[in-house]
C-alpha cells in the first residue's frame, strides 16, 4: 500500500544495535502527508529507536545495523548528512538538558533558523511565533539553564518548532510538562498540522494521544495495530494484555 | 514524627522574587503526599530545601524533630530517600548491581541482607537482565527506575521522589504506584512525590499540596548549596 | 561610584582592551610601569561600573596562588643584591624580589582586565567574535565552554549530593577517605560528560548545524562613536607604550 502523498513511508526496517537484540522487526507503515500519528507503546518496545532511525541519527551517529528502506516525501534517506535531513525533518530528543546548546532563550530558538540562512526578519516571525505558542514572552533573554525542567521542556520543543520542518518528531514531549504546558504543545502541535506539517509523536501515555490521527502500536519492536485510536480503544482486552491501558 | 517545614522564606541571590514565602507544610510517615503547581513554581527547589541541600534564609526544616541544618546529607539521607529529575546525575557506579549495592553497603547490611534486597528490587523493576551493565548505557525510563530501586532498597523512612513517573509507561507506573502504597502501609514510609501526571496523582496519593505559582524559578548556580564536602 | 558604563560598550571594545592591557602585562616588564598598568585597570573596573561584589571573590581565588608563587619566586631566583642572609646562605635577593613583584603584577593586571568582561553577555561576545571574522565554530566553542564550566560543575555537585544521600559520609570524612571518594566517581563524571557532549552534537546537527557553510544572524552588533573612538586609540596608545 504505497500512498502517493505519504510524507513518511517505512518499508520493511530491521534493526539491531551493535551485539545487542533486534529491536526493530519488519516494521512498515506509511504516514499522509498532515498527519499526526502517536506511537504508542512500552518502554523498551522501540518507540525512540523507530524516532532516531527516521531522522536518520541511526545507524549514521548511534550505529546498529539497519536494514530496510525510509522515505520522507518521496526520497530515500540513506545517506544523506544530518544537517540536511534536518531540513526536513526535526526531532525533539527525550531529554531536554541535552538539547539545550546556547546561553538565552532567544538564542535558543534563533539556532536552527541560523543554521538554516534565513533573513533576520524571518528568523524573527518564526521566534515571536513560537514564544506566543509557549508563553515564553517574558523569558526571552533568561539563560536556558536556569528554566525550571518543565520550561526547558518546552523551549527544547520550541527550538525545533522554529526549524518549521515538513516532519516533525517528538519523543514523548509531554512528560515533565503541567497541564497549561500541554495544552501550550498540544496547540502549537494543532496549527502546524494545519499548516500541513506531518506529526509523529512517540507517547507511552495513551490519554494524551487520543487527540492522534492515527495510532501506531508497537510492541516488542513489530507494529501490532495502525489506525485511528477509536477503534483500538474499543479493544480494551488487547490494551489490557498487552499492559497498555 | 514528621518531616515538617516551617515558614520557609526562599530567594535565589539572583532571583527578582522569593520562589518560597513563609512556606509550611509538614508530611507525616505512612502517607503518600503530592507535591504540585504550575512549572516553574518551586516544586524542585522545595525538595532540596526539605533535604539540606539547599538552605532557606528563613524558616527551618525538621526531620523527626531535628533541625536538618545540624545534620549532614549522609545522616539525612539514612532517614531520607531521594530520586532527582534527572536520572543521569545521580548515577556513579560502573554496574547496575553495584549501583543497587552502593548503599546498602553503607548502611552497614549483611552480604546476605543485601543479596536478598538487591534481587529483589532488580526482580520487581524489570532489571535483572541489566544486572552487570553499565548504568550509562540504559535508557532513560531504566536509569529513572534503577534509581527507583536504589533508593527504595535502602527502605528510609522518608521518601521524595521528583517527577518519578516522566519516564515511566503506563505499566511501570502502576508497578511503581502499588509499590509505594505496600512500603507507605508495611513501613509505615511518609512519601513525597512531585508529579504533573494528574492520574498518578488522583489514583495513589492521599493528599495534594499545591504551591503557589511564583513565576520564573531562577536556579541560579551560585545559590546557597551546601558545600560539597 | 559610576563614570562610564563599561556596559554599553561593544564588546569588541573590550575584547581588544583586555587584548591590549595584558599584551602591555607581559611585554613590559619594569615595576613602576606594570603597577602604574594594575591602578589604571582597577580604576577602568571601578568606575565602569563593573558589578564587583562577585567578581572580586574570584579574584580573592587568585590570592593564595599568587602568593605561593611570590615566594616561589623569591627563593629560587638568585640573582642582584643579596637581602636576607641566614648562616651564610643567601635566601632571598633584591632580583629574586623584583621579579616576584612582576610576576605578581601581571597575573593580577590578567585577572582585573579580565572581570571587563564580565560586564557583557556571553551571546554579545559570541557576536562579537563573529563579526571580527572568527569562523562561527570556534566562537561558539569557546563561549560554549565558558558558558558550560557553571554547568558541568553544577552537575558534578548533583553526583556528590547523590553520594552522600545514599549514606556516603562524606562531611566527616578523612581526607583519605574522600580522596577515594573521587577517584571512584571519576570514571561516570567523565563518561557521563562524554556522553552528554557528543548528545549536543547530535542535538546541533539535527538542527541543522553546519547544513551549509554559511550561516546567517539574527542580531547585528552595530559599533557607537565612541566605541569606533576606543577600537582606534586603543591599540594605538598600547604601541607607543610599547615602543617607548
Amino acid at each position: 500500500m504505497m500512498g502517493i502523498n505519504a510524507a513518511v513511508e517505512v518499508r520493511n526496517l530491521d534493526f539491531t544495535y551493535e551485539e545487542g537484540p533486534q529491536i526493530l522487526h519488519r516494521v512498515s507503515f506509511s504516514l499522509p502527508q498532515g498527519s499526526l500519528t502517536a506511537v504508542i507503546g512500552l518502554s523498551g518496545c522501540g518507540k525512540s529507536t523507530l524516532c532516531h532511525c527516521l531522522c536518520g541519527l541511526i545507524p549514521q551517529a548511534l550505529g546498529g545495523e539497519l536494514s530496510g528502506e525510509i522515505l520522507l516525501q518521496g526520497h530515500d534517506i540513506s545517506g544523506r548528512p544530518l544537517a540536511q535531513l534536518a531540513q526536513t525533518i526535526g526531532l525533539v530528543m527525550q531529554n531536554p538538558d541535552l538539547q539545550l546548546v546556547t546561553t538565552t532563550v532567544e538564542d535558543e530558538l534563533a539556532f536552527a533558523p541560523e543554521n538554516l540562512c534565513l533573513s533576520p526578519a524571518e528568523i524573527a516571525r518564526r521566534i515571536e511565533r513560537v514564544l506566543a505558542w509557549l508563553n515564553f514572552e517574558h523569558l526571552r533573554l533568561a539563560s536556558p539553564h536556569d528554566l525550571s525542567g518543565g520550561q526547558k521542556r518546552l523551549l527544547a520543543i520550541g527550538a525545533v518548532l522554529t526549524l518549521e520542518p515538513q516532519i516533525l518528531v517528538l519523543d514523548e514531549p509531554m512528560s515533565h510538562l503541567d497541564q497549561q504546558g500541554q495544552k501550550l504543545v498540544k496547540d502549537a502541535l494543532l496549527a502546524l498540522l494545519k499548516e500541513g506539517c506531518t506529526i509523529i509523536m512517540v507517547e507511552h501515555d495513551w490519554q494524551i494521544a487520543t487527540f492522534a490521527d492515527n495510532w501506531l502500536v508497537m510492541i516488542d519492536g513489530r507494529v501490532s495495530y495502525f489506525g485511528p485510536p477509536a477503534d483500538i480503544l474499543q479493544d480494551k482486552d488487547f490494551l489490557l494484555q498487552h499492559n497498555l491501558l | 514524627m514528621a518531616l515538617e517545614a516551617k515558614n520557609l522564606y526562599f530567594k535565589y541571590p539572583k532571583g527578582k522574587k522569593a520562589v518560597l514565602s513563609d512556606f509550611s507544610a509538614s508530611f507525616l510517615p505512612g502517607e503518600l503526599a503530592a507535591l504540585t503547581g504550575a512549572n516553574g513554581c518551586g516544586k524542585t527547589t522545595l525538595t532540596k530545601i526539605l533535604l539540606g541541600i539547599l538552605q532557606p534564609q528563613q524558616g527551618l526544616v525538621l526531620l523527626d524533630g531535628r533541625n536538618i541544618a545540624e545534620l549532614t546529607l549522609a545522616e539525612v539521607g539514612r532517614s531520607v530517600g531521594y530520586v532527582m529529575q534527572n536520572p543521569a546525575q545521580q548515577l556513579f557506579c560502573t554496574s547496575v548491581e553495584k549501583e543497587m549495592d552502593y548503599g546498602l553497603l553503607n548502611l552497614g547490611l549483611s552480604e546476605e541482607e543485601r543479596e536478598k534486597r538487591i534481587n529483589y528490587y532488580l526482580e520487581y523493576f524489570q532489571l535483572s537482565r541489566h544486572r552487570k551493565s553499565f548504568p550509562f548505557h540504559l535508557s532513560l525510563g531504566e536509569q529513572q527506575r534503577l534509581l527507583l530501586a536504589a533508593v527504595l532498597a535502602m527502605k528510609p523512612r522518608y521518601l521524595i521522589l521528583d517527577e518519578p513517573t516522566a519516564y515511566l509507561d503506563v505499566y511501570r507506573r502502576r508497578l511503581l504506584g502499588e509499590h509505594l502504597q505496600k512500603i507507605r502501609t508495611e513501613l509505615v514510609c511518609g512519601i513525597i512525590v512531585v508529579s504533573h501526571d494528574r492520574d498518578f496523582v488522583g489514583e495513589y496519593c492521599q493528599r495534594e499540596v499545591v504551591m503557589p505559582g511564583a513565576g520564573m524559578v531562577e536556579n541560579h548556580v551560585d545559590s546557597p548549596q551546601r558545600r560539597a564536602l | 561610584m559610576t563614570l562610564f558604563s563599561l556596559v554599553k560598550w561593544d564588546p569588541r571594545c573590550k575584547i581588544i582592551l583586555m587584548a591590549c592591557l595584558s599584551t602591555l602585562a607581559m611585554l613590559r616588564g619594569e615595576v613602576w610601569f606594570l603597577f602604574g598598568l594594575l591602578v589604571f585597570t582597577c580604576l577602568l573596573v571601578m568606575l565602569g561600573g563593573a558589578e564587583l561584589s562577585g567578581a572580586l571573590g574570584q579574584v580573592k581565588g587568585l590570592l593564595g596562588l599568587i602568593f605561593s608563587l611570590f615566594i616561589i619566586q623569591c627563593f629560587f631566583t638568585r640573582s642582584g643584591e643579596p637581602w636576607l642572609v641566614i648562616g651564610g646562605f643567601t635566601l632571598i635577593t633584591s632580583g629574586g624580589i623584583e621579579l616576584a613583584c612582576i610576576l605578581s603584577l601581571r597575573l593580577f593586571i590578567l585577572a582585573f582586565s579580565a572581570l571587563l568582561l564580565l560586564t557583557g553577555e556571553v551571546r554579545d561576545y559570541l557576536l562579537a567574535l563573529v563579526q571580527m571574522k572568527i569562523p562561527y565554530e570556534i566562537a561558539f566553542m569557546t563561549m560554549a565552554s565558558v558558558h558550560f564550566i557553571p554547568i558541568l560543575r553544577e552537575e558534578a555537585l548533583n553526583v556528590f549530593y547523590a553520594i552522600q544521600l545514599r549514606g556516603c559520609e562524606l562531611q566527616k570524612a578523612s581526607w583519605r577517605k574522600k580522596l577515594h571518594t573521587y577517584l571512584e566517581i571519576c570514571l561516570p563524571i567523565l563518561v557521563g560528560a562524554l556522553k552528554r557532549t557528543r548528545a549536543m552534537a547530535l542535538a546541533m546537527e539535527a538542527r541543522a548545524f553546519r547544513a551549509y557553510p554559511k550561516r546567517t544572524y539574527l542580531r547585528r552588533l552595530v559599533l557607537k562613536k565612541n566605541d569606533k573612538a576606543i577600537l582606534v586609540a586603543v591599540p594605538v596608545i598600547t604601541l607607543v607604550l610599547l615602543v617607548y
